[in-house]
């Protein structure tokens, strides 16, 4: 097989750039590729004014909320508008814990979780009898009921949540002093540093949970929902338990909605009904639309959305001295183009330029007949049964561990110290293990969790304010 | 030999099966067929005997009953329109109620600006609502492939938001009174055991049911009709028979037009006129319509007064009483949110919807 061959093999014309996994030339594209995201996201908050370093944080926030949508309806293919219904669950919870137990935002991230999964699942559970269209009455129905509970009088619920006018949060999320020094923002004012180290941590948690939904989507649950999406009788067929697989969906969805909802109030320092009214449950649906539906980083496009648009749309209207009324409109004629023109978002156009410009192709067999050219992962596969079973039972440990280490910030301070350690061991041994996927998937959710929490909690706790 | 034999122990096996069948629970007759029904008016009548015990009992009650009446009719029309689509495309048409509000504002300009007479504005709005409705399902609604379900949710709501940002741009966020179609002074009543039926209620209702009855003869008398009937039946055969699917969908989506627009205007007069009027009304309809089986015309008409007198009810009935201060009117929507949740749980078809048999 000779390199032209290969490279007239995949869909015909050469791009201008190919690339061979495994070459020098790979790996700097590689490098290069993951480098123009992560440069100007290093850059932003040290170039950028403190207000919109702020609005960073709260898009970071939405960005996380849409990632929760994307699995219901990118990957699941349910379509669900009451997302914003869990983003808001999680966005009162999280101030309530923070203005009425005294907790701090790592702390109640769990809680948010938990909470919301639950929450999620028991709203999801209809998701089994209701097909299509009838699952996104129930969740608009959803949205627009949530504002309205969070008014209720009676029950101490009016009390909690603020009714109409909300509520501010007793406790900012200030850097600690080594925060500051590490990140060098001692000389900015501490307006700025707050925008600052809100910033920073949630692109950590973001990161987390995009992990968490990236092994997801390739772990077999991920598999199982992407076959009940393209064909459900085909995916019963082949054993796919429907019922199952859709409510943890749902659940999961709504978790990760939840956790950004935690950060889109400590973003905005303040939660309230109109943050979460169906206004946004439109915005959040277009800011994953014009991201992409089931592409993976569709959402961070679309956080981007959902708070700038909102910021930019008057004025882009009022240069063209027309009313300021008309800005909603243009939300809805971006709708249309999208469904019309880029039906899977700017992430699926960049996707397809790209295809146009580079290819990448596998290795190529070395025809000196060196070293015998084997394909990823087939090594890994012989003999590695016994081994499996031994691996299972360490990734249980790892996962007792990660559990116990999520809720160690609450009770005793030193064993925070082994919550990393024991989380590391959960995520590293599970990805190995390859006997039991749901195991060690839980695994690493869960001690990658905890390992988070517990270095955060520890070093919010070693250093003074 | 052996396959008859086959096919009949098959088919005796099947007889016995339903046979001997257990009996379904009590539960579970509480919630199908003419048990969801009966259950309905128990609970209804566990929740009246209170009222009844007050002093004043007959007639705050049929007073609530009578109010509930013109949210039901618009309810009712509105219900109506989403099914008319829903029944043709399964599709559910989010732009419904902005639609029906646009149409509104239509009438509002001919009527205030142009000094129309009131019916006048009405016929000519639902007309172009008509029209604009068809031009809607020609240029945004046919390209896209009906069973894939995000990209009409993202037009339909993308026109939402486009028709109320034009109707607060052209004619104003603020509310505007809208002049009804009937004899609306303060003084046009029948007095019912002390209960105020007013002149422009009946009116309403009676418009509605004129309009349904219409719409029944339109559907089951007329060949239109009748072609309309083969494309919710069955889209494939429809188009083997030689329907024009595509027109007849076209059809579909004109009748929800005119109708939304008449709705609105129905309602206008007791919600006054504002971008979002019907939007915060769109909710109710969804559950009567849902309530009543997506694709059931009589169905949902019925649901839908249940579901206004229900509104009623409950929100007046808590205003009696300290202790459900929080069941206050916006409450209502909860209320929707429930009765959605809870009929598509216990009975996806509705009351009157058309079971539907999925196949491989």
């Amino acid at each position: 097989m000779t390199a032209t061959t290969v490279q007239q093999g995949q869909g015909g014309r050469p791009t201008p750039l190919t690339f061979y996994q495994g070459t020098t030339g790979h790996r700097i594209y590689q490098v290069l590729g993951w480098g123009l995201l992560v440069v100007p996201m290093v850059l932003f908050p040290y170039v950028l004014p403190g207000f919109r370093v702020s609005q960073l944080a709260q898009a970071i926030g939405w960005g996380v909320a849409i990632l929760g949508m994307n699995l219901v309806i990118g990957y699941s293919g349910l379509i669900s508008l009451g997302h914003i219904a869990f983003t808001g669950l999680g966005a009162y919870l999280t101030a309530t814990l923070i203005n009425e137990s005294n907790w701090d935002m790592w702390m109640t991230l769990p809680v948010v979780f938990v909470a919301c999964f639950v929450f999620g699942a028991l709203i999801g559970l209809p998701a089994l009898k209701i097909k299509g269209l009838y699952l996104a009455l129930v969740t608009l129905a959803l949205a627009y009921t949530f504002p309205i509970l969070t008014k209720i009088e009676g029950g101490g619920i009016d009390k909690r949540t603020g009714g109409d006018n909300g509520r501010t949060l007793s406790e900012v999320l200030a850097p600690p002093g080594w925060a500051r020094s590490l990140l060098g923002i001692n000389g900015k004012t501490p307006p700025q540093q707050e925008a600052f180290y809100k910033y920073v941590c949630f692109v950590i948690l973001a990161v987390a949970c995009f992990w968490i939904v990236r092994n997801l989507m390739k772990s077999e649950p991920g598999r199982a929902m992407l076959a009940i999406r393209d064909n459900q009788i085909g995916a019963a067929v082949s054993g796919v338990n429907l019922n199952r697989h859709k409510v943890t969906t749902f659940a999961v969805s709504a978790g990760i909605a939840g956790i950004g909802g935690s950060m889109i109030a400590v973003a905005l320092n303040s939660v309230g009904p109109t943050s979460f009214d169906f206004n946004y449950a439109i915005l959040t649906l277009m800011g994953l639309v014009v991201g992409g539906v089931a592409t993976q980083h569709g959402c961070w496009i679309g956080g981007l959305v959902v708070v700038f648009l909102q910021d930019f749309a008057p004025r882009a209207v009022g240069r063209f001295d027309v009313d300021v009324v008309y800005a909603r409109a243009l939300f809805g004629v971006a709708l249309v183009l999208i469904a019309f023109f880029a039906p899977g978002g700017i992430v699926s156009l960049a996707l397809k330029l790209k295809k146009k410009v580079v290819t990448v192709l596998p290795a190529v067999p070395d025809p000196s007949g060196g070293k015998a050219w084997v394909p990823a992962g087939v090594g890994r596969q012989a003999g590695a049964t016994k081994a499996a079973t031994r691996l299972d039972t360490l990734a249980g440990a790892g996962l007792a561990f990660g559990f116990v280490s999520l809720l160690v910030p609450f009770f005793v301070n030193p064993m925070i110290t082994l919550a990393p350690a024991a989380a590391a061991v959960g995520l590293g041994v599970s990805r190995e293990s390859g006997s039991s996927p749901g195991l060690s998937r839980g695994a690493s959710v869960l001690g990658f969790f905890g390992m988070v929490i517990g270095i955060v909690a520890v070093l919010a706790r070693i250093s003074p304010h | 030999m052996k396959l008859s034999e086959k096919r009949i122990w098959g088919r005796e096996h099947r007889m016995t099966a339903i046979a001997t069948s257990p009996k379904a629970s009590t539960v579970k007759r509480m919630f199908t067929g003419s048990g969801l029904l009966v259950t309905l008016a128990v609970a209804l009548t566990l929740f009246l005997i209170p009222q009844i015990l007050t002093n004043s009992f007959p007639q705050l009650f049929l007073q609530r009953l009578f109010d509930s009446f013109t949210n039901g009719a618009a309810y009712a029309v509105t219900a109506i329109s989403l099914v008319l689509i829903f029944k043709a495309t399964t599709l559910i048409n989010f732009a419904q109620a902005n639609i029906g509000m646009f149409g509104a504002y239509f009438v509002f300009q001919f009527v205030t600006h142009n000094n129309w007479p009131v019916v006048a504005g009405i016929i000519v709005a639902m007309v172009l609502m008509a029209l604009g409705s068809a031009g809607i399902e020609r240029v945004l609604v046919r390209p896209f492939d009906p069973s894939d379900h995000l990209p009409v949710v993202l037009i339909t709501f993308g026109l939402a938001s486009i028709l109320e940002a034009v109707a607060g741009g052209v004619w104003g966020l603020e509310f505007h009174a809208f002049q009804s179609p009937f004899p609306a002074k303060p003084e046009d009543f029948i007095s019912i055991a002390g209960a105020r039926l007013r002149y422009d209620t009946i009116g309403t209702l009676v418009v509605m049911f004129v309009m349904t009855g219409f719409l029944f003869a339109l559907l089951n008398k007329t060949k239109v009709g009748l072609s309309f009937r083969a494309v919710s039946s069955n889209v494939e055969s429809a188009r083997l028979v030689g329907v024009r699917t595509g027109r007849t969908l076209q059809f579909g989506w004109a009748l929800a037009g005119a109708l939304g627009a008449l709705g609105a205007a129905l309602v206008a007069n007791k919600t006054q006129l504002e971008p979002a009027f019907m939007a915060k009304l769109v909710i109710f309809a969804f559950a009567a319509a849902v309530l009543g089986g997506l694709d059931s015309i009589g169905g949902s008409v019925i649901a839908a007064f249940i579901v206004a007198a229900i509104q009623s009810l409950v929100t007046g009935f808590a205003q009696n009483y300290a202790a459900l201060g929080w069941l206050k009117s916006n409450f209502a929507l909860v209320l929707a949110f429930v009765v959605i949740l809870v009929v598509l749980l216990v009975k996806p078809n509705g009351f009157y919807g058309t079971k539907r048999i999925e196949r491989v």
